[in-house]
């Protein structure tokens, strides 16, 4: 995308996620204090996009991120960053980057074997946020907080509320949300009008081989590209490819 | 001293001279067994016993008589008087910091895996004023004289700072984990102590 010279000003301040090839797609990055829903099937490259989200805001752009896990453990998501060459336990320990997980409660306790709600998270957040002084935060993943709830109905109304909560923290989010292949854009139908803006991440057949792909499908206050592009996963991890997939 | 026998208590009050002894001390300052006994009639050692059963029972002061020792003379405490019943074990000092540990330690080890070795660090800090959280909890439980209240003050204030890092909610349902896992194996000793009373 080519931003007119004398436009700039126009532009919303952004949040840079750093992921080779995404932010030009969006006029450099997330809105800040934006709240982004990322959708995809099981593979696609959710959760590493959103592991360079957190990181490279917390590397790179001097932000601290919070990467909070709900279906996977500290152990698996630190395997993922470790083998991208990521140092979690330094960045912890610098007060950089905090891997939280919510999980571990559930499971842990007799009376709690039920999904941890957004009011829970809300209530945790504040405190973390208040303590921490993250910028960047990862929520992994909302499907499993959908089943605290009853109907989608139920759903909306608690996460639009959840939405509007991030948006006064002035914290840059990124919810991660399941897409089942080939059918809804999101798992519940609901997530993706609640966002400030949606990704979403695809696995595609192409002559017998799964190509991920990424298309952004909205972004509030930008100007952005709508194409389908290819994701490549590297050493450093993904990078968004300039071209467009026809 | 030894906590008052409620039975005595209740024996006495439950005498037909009683509650007359009572009513009669209401309005006096300083009372002698043998005034009470001139007063309603009943012998000395009677009404001497009923006023050592309700000074035991604490609802007397006594004082030894000036000027007639070994006697002493009774007043009421109260115009009102309460019964309440301590039903609980008496806790040792060793018992709280027992269970202290083993529910700090259980918590630390949750937290542990939901937020590393960052959260717990800042747990300890807060609560604990940092360093090596055994000592120092140990010498937080042992500087109360109640053992149970210094128990239960320790999870109210762990539980004050988990919240502050964690939410509330969060912080609970932790402590909630860490008390089912301390309490493991040790049914009588939680009942002495309260736990139950503890858990959010």
């Amino acid at each position: 995308m080519i931003v007119r010279p004398g436009t700039e000003r126009l532009v919303a301040p952004r949040t840079p996620t750093g992921i080779e090839g995404f932010d030009r797609l969006v006029q450099g990055g997330f809105p800040r204090g934006s709240v982004n829903l990322i959708a995809g099937p099981a593979g696609s490259g959710k959760t590493l996009f959103a592991i360079q989200f957190a990181h490279n805001g917390a590397t790179l752009f001097d932000e601290p991120a919070a990467y909070l896990a709900l279906e996977e453990s500290r152990d698996s998501v630190d395997r993922v960053m470790a083998g991208f060459g990521m140092d979690l336990k330094g960045l912890e320990e610098a007060g950089k980057f905090f891997l939280i997980d919510l999980g571990a409660i559930r499971a842990g306790s007799s009376r709690d074997g039920v999904a941890v709600g957004l009011r829970d998270l809300e209530d945790f957040l504040r405190s973390c946020i208040a303590s921490t002084q993250i910028r960047r935060l990862v929520v992994d993943s909302v499907s499993a907080i959908a089943l605290h709830y009853r109907s989608p109905a139920d759903l909306r109304e608690e996460m639009f509320a959840f939405t509007r909560f991030l948006r006064d923290t002035g914290v840059t989010s990124l919810l991660i949300t399941e897409a089942p292949e080939g059918g809804r854009l999101t798992r519940f139908g609901v997530e993706q009008f609640l966002a400030d803006s949606f990704l979403h991440l695809a696995l595609e057949d192409v002559k017998g081989e799964l190509r991920r792909t990424l298309t952004v499908r909205k972004m509030r206050f930008t100007k952005h590209d709508t194409g389908k592009h290819p994701v490549h996963v590297t050493r450093e991890g993904l990078v968004v490819s300039e071209e467009r997939v026809t | 001293m030894s906590p008052p026998d409620p039975r005595k208590a209740l024996e006495a009050l439950a005498s037909e001279h009683g509650l007359p002894i009572l009513r009669f001390l209401r309005d006096r300052d300083w009372t002698l067994a043998s005034q009470v006994s001139e007063a309603l009639g009943i012998h000395t050692t009677t009404a001497s016993k009923h006023l050592t059963a309700f000074y035991d029972a604490g609802f007397l002061a006594r004082r030894e008589h000036p000027a007639r020792r070994p006697t002493h003379a009774y007043r009421l405490k109260s115009p009102v008087i309460r019964l309440e019943f301590d039903l609980a074990e008496r806790v040792e000092s060793s018992d709280a910091v027992a269970l202290g540990a083993a529910f700090f330690e259980a918590l630390m080890e949750a937290l542990e895996h939901v937020g590393g070795a960052r959260l717990t660090g800042d747990l300890v800090t807060r609560a604990l004023g940092g360093g090596d959280w055994r000592p120092a909890l140990g010498a937080r439980l042992s500087a109360i004289d109640d053992p149970r209240a210094a128990f239960l003050s320790l999870i109210g204030d762990t539980r004050q700072s988990l919240a502050n890092l964690v939410g509330h909610a969060t912080a609970d349902r932790l402590v909630r984990m860490a008390m089912e896992r301390a309490a493991e194996g040790r049914a009588d000793l939680v009942a002495a102590i309260g736990l139950p009373e503890a858990m959010p």
